[in-house]
C-alpha cells in the first residue's frame, strides 16, 4: 500500500507551532523549569564540551549541572553564601543553648556571642577587641564570659566593636567572692596574666575557686572567674594576699559571650 | 531540507551559545543568525518549522528564564521574514547584516515583552527575573550577530547542502 503523504498548509503549520509556544508560555513555571533542567541534563555532556573550550576572554567557570548558565552560577554562589550564614547561625544557637543549659540562672539574660578580632595593640594580652558593639546592645561594664568563666568586662565601646578589659589587666577592679569566705572583696589585676586579692583575714587553700560577685544589672549570680594559685602573708602578719589566675586560656580565645541583663 | 543535518547544526550552535559564548560578556546570538539563514534560504514551510524549533532550543538554554517567549517570538519573526523574503530578496551581505540586526533587536524586545507578561502571572517567576538579566544586552548581541552573521551563512549553507547562489524570491 502506498504511503500517504500528509500535507499540512503553511498557515496551519504556523498555528500549530504557535499554539505549542503559547502552551509553553502559559504552562506553570515549575513544569517548564523541570523540562529545561531535564533537557540540559540530557545534553550536559556536549554542553560541557562547549564550556571546556578555552577562550582568552572567558572569565567565569560554568556550573556543573546547568552548564553555561551565568545567572544560575550567581544564584548558586548566593545560595552557598546563605548556606554558610545559616550554618554559622546554627553554630551560634547551639553554643548559646548549650551555655544556657549549664547556667539556668542566665535563662532570662541575653547572651551575645562575639568573636575576638584581635588583642588590643596598646596592651596586648590585657585587652581584647570583639566584633560586637552598641549596635548589638552592648554597654560598658557588662561581664564577658569565655570557657564557662568570667574573663573581664566591657571597658570601651563603639558602634561595631567593643574592648574587653581582662580581669588580669592592671586597671581592672572586680568585686569577687572566694569559696568558703562570705564577704566580698575587690580583685585587682596585676598585668602578668594574674590578679590579686589583698588583705584577707584568713589563709586560703591553693586551688580554691574565686567567683565574680553578683552586681545589680550586670550579673545575677556569682560566676567563677579564677583559681587561687598563691597565698602569702601581707606586710601585716595577720592578713593574707592571694594570687588568682584565669581558669581558661586567655591567649587563645576565639569567641566570647557577653551577658546582657534586661 | 536535510533535517538530520539541521538537528546537528542546531545542537552545535546551542553548545557554542550555552557553553563557550556564555563565558563572554558580549556575544553574538548564533541561533538568531541561523533563524535568519533558514528564513532566507529555505521555503516558507521549512522556515516556519526551523524558526519555532530554534526558538524552542533558545528557550531551553535560557534557564532560569521561563519557556515559551523565545519560541513564540522567534517563530513569529522567522515566519514574517520568510513571507517577506517572497517579495524582497536579501542577497548582499550588508542587507543580510541589517536583517540580522533588526531581527535580533525585535526578537529581544518581543522575548522581554512576553517574559514580563509571563512573570506578571507567576509569583515564583518574579523572584527569578531581575532588571539586570532582563535588560542585559539587547543592542550589543544584535550588533555582533549582524557583524559575524553573514560570514556564518556560507559554512551553514555548505553543511545544509543549500546552494546559496541559486536562490531567488519564492
Amino acid at each position: 500500500m502506498a504511503r500517504k503523504k500528509i500535507k499540512v498548509s503553511r498557515p496551519m503549520l504556523f498555528v500549530w507551532f504557535m499554539l505549542a509556544g503559547v502552551i509553553f508560555l502559559l504552562a506553570p513555571y515549575e513544569y517548564t523549569k523541570a523540562l529545561q533542567l531535564r533537557v540540559l541534563s540530557i545534553f550536559s555532556w556536549p554542553l560541557s564540551i562547549g564550556n571546556r573550550i578555552s577562550l582568552a576572554a572567558a572569565r567565569n567557570r560554568p556550573t556543573a549541572d546547568v552548564p553555561g548558565c551565568r545567572n544560575c552560577e550567581l544564584l548558586r554562589n548566593h545560595c552557598a553564601n546563605l548556606e554558610q550564614q545559616k550554618q554559622e547561625l546554627i553554630r551560634q544557637i547551639e553554643k548559646l543553648s548549650g551555655f544556657r543549659k549549664q547556667f539556668p540562672e542566665l535563662q532570662t539574660a541575653n547572651l551575645r556571642l562575639a568573636y575576638v578580632t584581635r588583642t588590643s595593640v596598646s596592651d596586648p594580652g590585657s585587652r581584647l577587641v570583639i566584633d560586637c558593639g552598641q549596635d548589638a546592645g552592648l554597654k560598658k561594664g557588662q561581664f564577658v564570659l569565655a570557657g564557662n568563666s568570667i574573663i573581664g568586662t566591657i571597658s570601651d565601646i563603639s558602634s561595631g566593636q567593643a574592648w574587653v578589659n581582662l580581669f588580669t589587666n592592671s586597671t581592672s577592679r572586680i568585686p569577687v567572692k572566694i569559696d568558703g569566705i562570705d564577704t566580698a572583696m575587690l580583685m585587682q589585676g596585676s598585668g602578668d596574666n594574674s590578679a590579686v586579692v589583698r588583705l584577707l583575714k584568713q589563709k586560703v587553700k591553693i586551688g580554691t575557686e574565686v567567683f565574680a560577685d553578683r552586681q545589680a544589672g550586670l550579673l545575677k549570680i556569682p560566676m567563677v572567674i579564677g583559681r587561687v594559685t598563691e597565698c602569702k602573708r601581707n606586710e601585716s602578719p595577720l592578713l593574707w594576699d592571694i594570687t588568682v589566675r584565669p581558669v581558661c586560656n586567655l591567649e587563645s580565645l576565639g569567641s566570647v559571650h557577653v551577658i546582657i541583663l534586661n | 531540507m536535510r533535517w538530520l543535518r539541521f538537528a546537528v547544526l542546531i545542537l552545535f550552535a546551542v553548545v557554542l551559545q550555552a557553553g563557550t559564548l556564555e563565558n563572554l560578556n558580549i556575544k553574538p546570538d548564533l541561533l538568531l543568525v541561523l533563524l535568519v539563514f533558514f528564513a532566507i534560504y529555505c521555503n516558507t514551510a521549512e522556515a516556519i518549522i526551523t524558526s519555532f524549533t530554534i526558538g524552542f532550543a533558545a528557550d531551553i538554554i535560557s534557564y532560569p528564564m521561563p519557556m515559551g517567549p523565545q519560541m513564540v517570538s522567534f517563530g513569529l519573526l522567522g515566519t514574517l521574514l520568510a513571507y517577506l523574503h517572497r517579495y524582497f530578496a536579501i542577497r548582499k551581505m550588508p542587507y543580510q547584516s541589517l536583517v540580522i540586526f533588526l531581527t535580533t533587536i525585535l526578537a529581544g524586545a518581543l522575548t522581554y515583552g512576553f517574559t514580563f507578561l509571563r512573570a506578571y502571572f507567576s509569583a515564583p517567576l518574579r523572584d527569578v527575573l531581575t532588571a539586570s538579566n532582563i535588560y542585559s544586552g539587547l543592542f550589543w548581541p544584535a550588533l555582533y550577530s549582524s557583524l559575524i552573521g553573514p560570514f556564518l551563512f556560507l559554512p551553514s549553507a555548505w553543511w545544509m547542502r543549500i546552494k546559496v547562489h541559486r536562490f531567488s524570491r519564492r
